[in-house]
């Protein structure tokens, strides 16, 4: 077990508070799930069902238009109730009206015994059929990685000290057997399979024999982009990356041959200073993380995942597929008097040129932009929190300038889009906007 | 109060928008507006977050760190005006009297160059932005106290348009806007702006002689003790660093700018890297002259290192001047040799340059020059230790 040290990076002011591996136990089963097909990458999707089909749990609702063997299965039973197409024809949401006979589709399974005799390409297959290769994401891109690509290393992350994301004893607990099949399983793909957890957790003893590294520094030192980073030695090298609460997704539905779709949330709000996890399943919606002690006034913006990555959703919206936390914060869409004179004792900042600085008081946490936008003026704040030492201001620059060479020099695939640049950045530049569609173009590019 | 201004901006706000009356002057309705309230946008997508600061807060900052500065060279232009006008002063009638010879310089200053900045903002389309406060308030304390109004109307136009408008504005000017204002002035009328005597004599014809440190130094005989000398003309350590000295309004005092310094570092707003790097650049370039004291027998390779600091506008220009983000290099340790090689040529040209006693000025633009050259090979150095991604 190594000890890896991540200096550059920032504590948004929510992250001091304090997480326990508590549950909200009260609260409605979901009526309805929904599966996002537009917020999976590089995917375009081709439906298999039509509306008011019935589906079981792991029956396939759609694949990708370019590769028919990656199946993306229903993680419930029931009748589709509807689907959404929004512009461009993009596939919103399929929604699930779930059914009270809760049928499985039969999967094929890999049990600890046959896992010895099977070969690379025919688990592959068997990940592919079950539904569970698009747990696995692909760096430095953020896409699932194609079928017939096999990695050089996966990521397991296992703990995050982002703003919010649940604890691994919440979801570790009960399902250490079947973590460690699915690292196993996870072997079998690459020789360096890579888990890696935060430094100071010490109640993951349990599976601390499957630890590789311990994490210590601030966000987002536990971005597998930014681990790669540190560790990577040569270039091309293919990284894989998986949410270690995956791994038990994967571990149970290899071990029973039925898509397993339980998921832990944790919920989490600047309103409210106790984070809660719920135990749900893949695609709950919105409303059903939430208690009924917890009355939200109208203008909150809820937010799929965490604060830097999250998807924008709404109070009757669902979670994504890869994001296992709720946020929800104030809209902050008022004008402030006076703002940038007050001493600003409540006011979150990276700089230190509010009394928040010097006076460790909660601070207001809102979606406002705090300013107006304005020209870049080098003042190296982007530069001093870049977990990969990109150069922002400079490759912004180069950006605007479309000259991608240059960027691509300054390490713009390195990005892990972590956003801290555009959330440091007192000209509101949007950096890691900018270099995420970079990014998109050149995969975009590379492709064609 | 509050209320009131939400009610003018709100029932005004039609007439500035697409399709109003007045819809040219957006940029400068919203300038105003943006003054008292800050806007409503929220962000778009992830992150959903954003920093509380914004640029009118960093500026706002930097305006902070001058103040004490602006305070001080107010009370000593006062205080010198009235002593060399004959009448004896105290601290209040040498604050008025600083007052006026102060504020008609900072109304023209302000006045004038936000014109301009409104001016393009409104023919560009562009906000107005906030960078203006910062040059506006420290061009008027870089001018000798007798700078007639309107060569500081004609210097601060230069500076904006030249300087920075016609490069896109604020973050794209390639020099420092407040010392191309100071430079323009100081080719185009030397005679307000260097010489012996110019600092006060026009206060009163028959003023005693108010020669600067610098010009004391630069007027000095061949193979004289410098460090002596300026102590017998009042000029020791311990005056020149409090600032009670003739000079440019905001300049004197070295140990107010000290101050204003620590308080930019520690809201980490001007890079310490800058700074530290320029002191020791004069000082060291200071030190290695002083070897060459029998070798020649120009009086400043006498003159002891710390004097230097403390002399003339180094201590104003290292602090606030050559700190201005957007016309250094953008690489923190290339800003180790931007402020470096600004201390070593301010020395320089002190030194060996009889026909400009300042050279602080002249150091920190040529060094603006460079700062994209520094950053090229910065970055150049640093992408060698790279695992590159492609």
């Amino acid at each position: 077990m190594k000890i890896l040290r991540i200096k550059k990076g920032f504590n948004h002011p929510l992250s001091e508070l304090k997480i326990t591996a508590n549950f909200q136990t009260n609260l409605k089963e979901p009526e309805k799930i929904a599966v996002l097909p537009f917020a999976l990458k590089g995917i375009r999707p081709k439906l298999l069902v039509n509306q008011n089909d019935f589906v079981k749990t792991g029956t396939p609702l759609f694949h990708h238009k370019n590769n028919s063997e990656l199946v993306f299965l229903s993680p419930g039973c029931g009748k589709i109730s509807n689907i959404e197409v929004g512009q461009k024809r993009i596939i919103q949401k399929i929604e699930i009206e779930l059914d009270e006979t809760q049928d499985f589709e039969e999967l094929h399974s890999v049990t600890e015994s046959s896992l010895r005799n099977i070969s690379i390409d025919d688990l592959a297959e068997v990940f592919l059929k079950d539904g569970l290769w698009p747990f696995f994401r692909s760096l430095p891109f953020n896409t699932i990685p194609d079928p017939c690509e096999r990695p050089d290393i996966i990521f397991v992350k296992m703990s995050d000290n982002v703003p919010f994301y649940p604890l691994p004893e919440s979801w570790l607990k009960h399902r250490l057997k079947a973590f460690n099949h699915g690292i196993s399983v996870l072997k079998k793909f690459s020789e360096s399979v890579v888990v890696y957890a935060d430094k100071n957790n010490h109640s993951i003893g349990e599976c601390a024999g499957s630890i590789d590294y311990q994490i210590t520094g601030k966000y987002p030192a536990y971005d597998p982009g930014v681990v790669f980073y540190r560790i990577k030695e040569k270039a091309n090298v293919k990284a894989w990356y998986i949410d270690g609460q995956s791994i038990i997704n994967i571990g149970e539905t290899l071990a029973h041959g039925k898509f397993f779709t339980d998921k832990i949330f944790i919920v989490g709000s600047s309103s409210f200073d106790r984070p809660y996890h719920v135990k749900s399943r893949i695609g709950a919606p919105v409303s059903s993380l939430l208690g009924s002690d917890y009355k939200f006034k109208k203008n909150h913006r809820f937010i799929s995942g965490d604060i830097f990555k999250g998807l924008k959703t709404s109070a009757d919206g669902y979670t994504g597929f890869y994001e296992s936390a709720l946020t929800i914060l104030p809209e902050g869409n008022e004008k402030e008097f006076l703002g940038f004179l007050k001493p600003g004792t409540k006011k979150e900042s990276y700089s230190k040129t509010f009394l928040s600085a010097l006076f460790k008081s909660q601070t207001k946490t809102d979606c406002n932009t705090h300013g107006e936008k304005r020209a870049c003026i080098n003042c190296t704040y982007c530069e001093q929190v870049c977990p990969v030492n990109i150069l922002p201001q400079f490759t912004m620059k180069a950006l605007y300038g479309d000259d991608i060479e240059s960027a691509l020099s300054h390490g713009l695939l390195d990005c892990t889009e972590c956003g801290l640049c555009s959330y440091v950045c007192p000209s509101k530049i949007s950096l890691s906007e900018i270099f995420k569609e970079a990014k998109d173009n050149y995969l975009k590019e590379e492709k064609a | 109060m509050k209320n009131l201004l939400k009610n003018f901006f709100d029932s005004n706000r039609k007439h500035f928008q697409h399709g109003g009356k007045f819809s040219k002057f957006e940029p400068v309705f919203d300038a105003f507006e943006t003054i008292f309230f800050v806007p409503d946008n929220t962000t778009s997508g992830s992150p959903h977050v954003k920093d509380a600061l914004d640029l009118k807060r960093f500026m706002s900052i930097v305006i902070i760190a001058i103040i004490p500065c602006m305070i001080f060279g107010i009370y000593n232009s006062g205080r010198l005006a009235l002593s060399a006008k004959g009448i004896p002063e105290n601290i209040f009638s040498a604050f008025l009297e600083g007052l006026v010879i102060f504020t008609p310089l900072l109304i023209v200053s302000y006045s004038v160059g936000l014109f301009w900045e409104g001016l393009f903002s409104v023919i560009r389309g562009h906000k107005v932005s906030e960078g203006f406060l910062v040059t506006g308030l420290l061009y008027p304390l870089i001018l000798p106290p007798t700078m007639p109004l309107w060569q500081a109307a004609v210097g601060i136009s230069f500076g904006v348009i030249i300087g920075k408008e016609i490069f896109g504005g604020t973050g794209r000017n390639i020099l420092n806007p407040a010392l191309t204002a100071r430079a323009f002035l100081f080719f185009a009328y030397p005679a307000s702006m260097s010489g012996d005597s110019v600092w006060i004599k026009n206060f009163s014809p028959d003023a005693v002689t108010g020669a600067t440190a610098l010009a004391v130094s630069a007027s000095a005989e061949k193979g004289a003790d410098l460090t002596n000398l300026l102590n017998q003309n009042g000029y020791d350590f311990f005056n020149l660093s409090m600032g009670f000295t003739p000079g440019s309004i905001g300049e004197t005092s070295a140990l107010l700018c000290l101050i204003g310094g620590i308080f930019l570092i520690i809201t980490g707003v001007a890079s310490f890297q800058t700074i530290i790097g320029g002191i020791i650049g004069a000082v060291l370039t200071a030190i290695f002259l002083n070897l060459f004291t029998g070798v020649s027998d120009n009086p400043y390779l006498t003159l002891n290192p710390l004097y230097h600091l403390v002399m003339g506008g180094f201590a104003f220009g290292i602090v606030f001047m050559a700190t201005d983000p957007v016309s250094s290099p953008g690489i923190r340790s290339a800003r180790w040799i931007y402020g470096f090689l600004i201390g070593m040529l301010t020395i320089l040209i002190r030194v060996f340059n009889p026909a400009y006693p300042e050279g602080t000025m002249l150091a920190i633009l040529f060094m603006n020059l460079f700062a994209p050259l520094l950053d090229y090979y910065a970055i150049k150095f640093r992408l060698k230790k790279r695992v590159i991604n492609v």
